[in-house]
């Protein structure tokens, strides 16, 4: 369960207790209502999380400030793409559009996720070699990628110790995982 | 980590809450996992206070509003932020017709956690 759910979790126990009401319940409106506002609330997260006040958007977006609140108080299904893309300008971010089609199976989100961080990290090298006469882009470029690398094997690492415990539970044991990592 | 502590709320008012505005409570609960996300992400209470929902009431009291809710009826969900502990303190929860005696009654709360805890530090 992700950070977000957790919160969610443990807001839905302790409320259960005193409104009385199932726990699942509770989660279950909660998450409803979590999930019907989730590019609002995502997008003021990012307003938050770079210090800038309703206000400074408004500015930016050239609009009022109780239209900014009266935007970061909608539904998504109310939004219109303009005024997310101007939003989205207004934190200093830039839109894409990008589906996801929950009837997929895991292992194939997985592969769509691993091209597009191809893609994107191909765009770093072309800003490297574009800049390739800066040494501070360049090496800046260098240690993100090496956050990027350790970041993603820390998660992998972490994601393989769950994954041991199933193979080491399982009627098989660990073979598939010896299998898997003659292969690599 | 800050953690929910329910211990010092008004059941009642939840109770009643939860029957009559139901979707109110649970959008101002969906508020309350999104603060606390925020805050167990490094953000600060002041930082949070940017937040449309989230609103300082004075004495680490704070008011937790709903959002995305259509002709919604205004609730409030009141919160005392205890910082030894990282705790949410769970307090209330009212509309505007209550909003003063709400938050009167939150700072008195408040007031006696306080000094509950530091009677505990001095032993």
């Amino acid at each position: 369960m992700n950070a977000h759910g957790n919160e969610i979790a443990e807001v839905a126990r302790v409320a259960a207790d005193l409104t009385e009401r199932p726990v699942a319940e509770l989660e279950r409106g909660i998450l409803e209502h979590a999930e019907a506002t989730a590019i609002v609330n995502a997008l003021e997260g990012i307003r938050v999380r770079k210090g800038l006040r309703q206000k400074d958007v408004a500015e930016r977006m050239k609009v009022s400030e109780s239209t900014v609140s009266r935007f970061e108080d909608s539904r998504d299904e109310d939004l219109r793409v303009g005024d997310l893309v101007k939003y989205a300008g207004a934190v200093g971010m830039k839109l894409t559009l990008f589906m996801e089609d929950p009837s997929l199976p895991a292992a194939e989100q997985i592969k769509h996720c691993v091209f597009i961080i191809s893609d994107l990290l191909q765009k770093l090298t072309d800003l490297a070699k574009k800049h390739h006469d800066d040494p501070a882009i360049v090496n800046g470029i260098n240690a993100f990628r090496s956050e990027v690398l350790f970041n993603f094997f820390t998660q992998y690492l972490k994601s393989e110790e769950r994954v041991r415990t199933v193979f080491t539970n399982s009627p098989q044991g660990t073979e598939p995982l010896r299998q898997e990592a003659a292969t690599v | 980590m800050w953690t929910f502590d329910g211990q010092y709320a008004q059941k009642s008012r939840f109770k009643q809450c939860g029957k009559r505005h139901g979707v109110e409570l649970n959008a101002c609960l969906k508020n309350l996992g999104r603060l606390v996300e925020a805050l167990n992400g490094g953000l600060t209470l002041q930082q949070c206070c940017a937040f449309g929902f989230f609103r300082s009431e004075g004495k680490d009291v704070y008011r937790i509003a709903q959002t995305g809710v259509r002709s919604a009826h205004e609730t409030r969900l009141y919160v005392y932020a205890r910082i030894t502990g990282s705790t949410i303190c769970i307090l209330t929860v009212g509309d505007k017709n209550t909003q003063q005696d709400d938050i009167r009654w939150c700072h008195s709360t408040a007031d006696e956690i306080r000094r509950t805890d530091h009677e505990c530090a001095r032993k």
